[in-house]
């Protein structure tokens, strides 16, 4: 049997999920993902191509996550960057067990 | 034979025929089912807790209440295994109001917690009709509870053969197999007048099914560490 645990991602973009609403759960998810994939720093040009947002909805969860520590704001070269934290690595795993799990009982989140 | 309203009553007259080193079996099964069932609660409530979903909310309950009614009963095992030996003995009915009470708070709290998951997979386009359940809600004896659970349950087990038909993952498959065997369970309860070795199947059956959803519990854990 083919287990899609081993193809979980938190997908963004063109998937079969784009026409669902996102919770923003999985938009953390995403944009965590999108740093993780970039060796744990992004521009947030990157950040918003990667996880598919509007520039103000962007801002927003950008500035959320900076609340909740999961990312931070430096100035590489005279330019903005978003950083990963610890927080954020543990809060996306947490994530990706959430979602296997809410899988499992066929629950959406 | 048994006459089927006394023997799956889960009082006296089972409590006569059933070999007494039975109730050690059927206490751990209780007690193994109880506590899965906190474990997937606790998980089901620090999602709640994560994301605001009211259906983790409600799954939570439904976990916490079915591993209190499980409780109930290990308690009932407990005290039979002690105190049934001493009634033989004395010549004196078994009937016990402890174990009594004990089945009856199990009876009203798993058709709880049955009746939320029923509720809970019911479709949201749906939810209009869900005069369906006004069926075999009451109950007046165990039988009536067992056909209750079994008509609830084979709805539940109807949705998580269908959510594993659209994702085919073994998690999926795990929590079919779980509420599958929780349904056998009441189908093997209810046979347990033909023969009473259905009473150590069915308990066994009840206790792999809740393994069942631990192994998941597990997979889901490991899963979370790797960061690929």
């Amino acid at each position: 049997m083919e287990d899609q645990e081993n193809n979980f991602h938190f997908r963004a973009g063109k998937t079969a999920e784009k026409t669902e609403r996102r919770t923003k759960l999985t938009i953390f998810s995403d944009i965590l993902r999108v740093l993780q994939r970039s060796n744990g720093s992004a521009k947030p040009t990157h950040i918003l191509y990667g996880a598919n947002l509007s520039h103000t909805r962007m801002k927003q969860y950008l500035e959320e996550m900076l609340a909740n520590g999961f990312i931070v704001r430096t100035n590489e070269k005279g330019k903005t960057v978003y950083k990963i934290t610890k927080r954020g690595q543990e809060f996306l795993m947490e994530a990706k067990k959430i979602k296997q799990f809410s899988e499992a009982f066929g629950i959406e989140l | 034979m048994v006459d089927i309203s006394v023997a799956i009553g889960g009082g006296s007259a089972l409590e006569v025929l059933i070999p007494v080193w039975f109730y050690i079996f059927s206490g751990l099964a209780y007690f193994a089912s109880s506590a899965i069932s906190f474990a997937v609660s606790y998980f089901a409530f620090r999602i709640y807790k994560t994301s605001n979903s009211k259906k983790f909310l409600a799954l939570g309950i439904i976990f916490l209440v079915l591993g209190i009614s499980f409780f109930a009963l290990t308690l009932s095992s407990i005290y039979t295994y002690l105190y049934v030996p001493y009634f033989r003995e004395t010549a004196r009915i078994p009937v016990g109001i402890f174990n009594t009470n004990a089945f009856n708070f199990y009876y009203i709290t798993s058709l709880i917690s049955y009746l939320l998951l029923f509720i809970t997979y019911f479709p949201k386009e749906a939810k209009k009709k869900l005069y369906v359940l006004y069926v075999p809600l009451w109950f007046i004896s165990s039988a009536d509870f067992h056909t209750a659970s079994l008509f609830l349950l084979a709805f539940v087990v109807s949705r998580a053969a269908y959510n594993f038909y659209k994702t085919r993952s073994t998690n999926t498959l795990l929590v079919l197999l779980a509420f599958s065997l929780m349904a056998v369970f009441h189908i093997f309860i209810f046979l347990l007048p033909f023969d009473l070795t259905l009473y150590l199947l069915s308990h066994a059956l009840l206790a792999a099914g809740f393994v069942s959803l631990l192994v998941m519990l597990i997979r889901v854990n490991r899963s979370g560490r790797s960061r690929k």
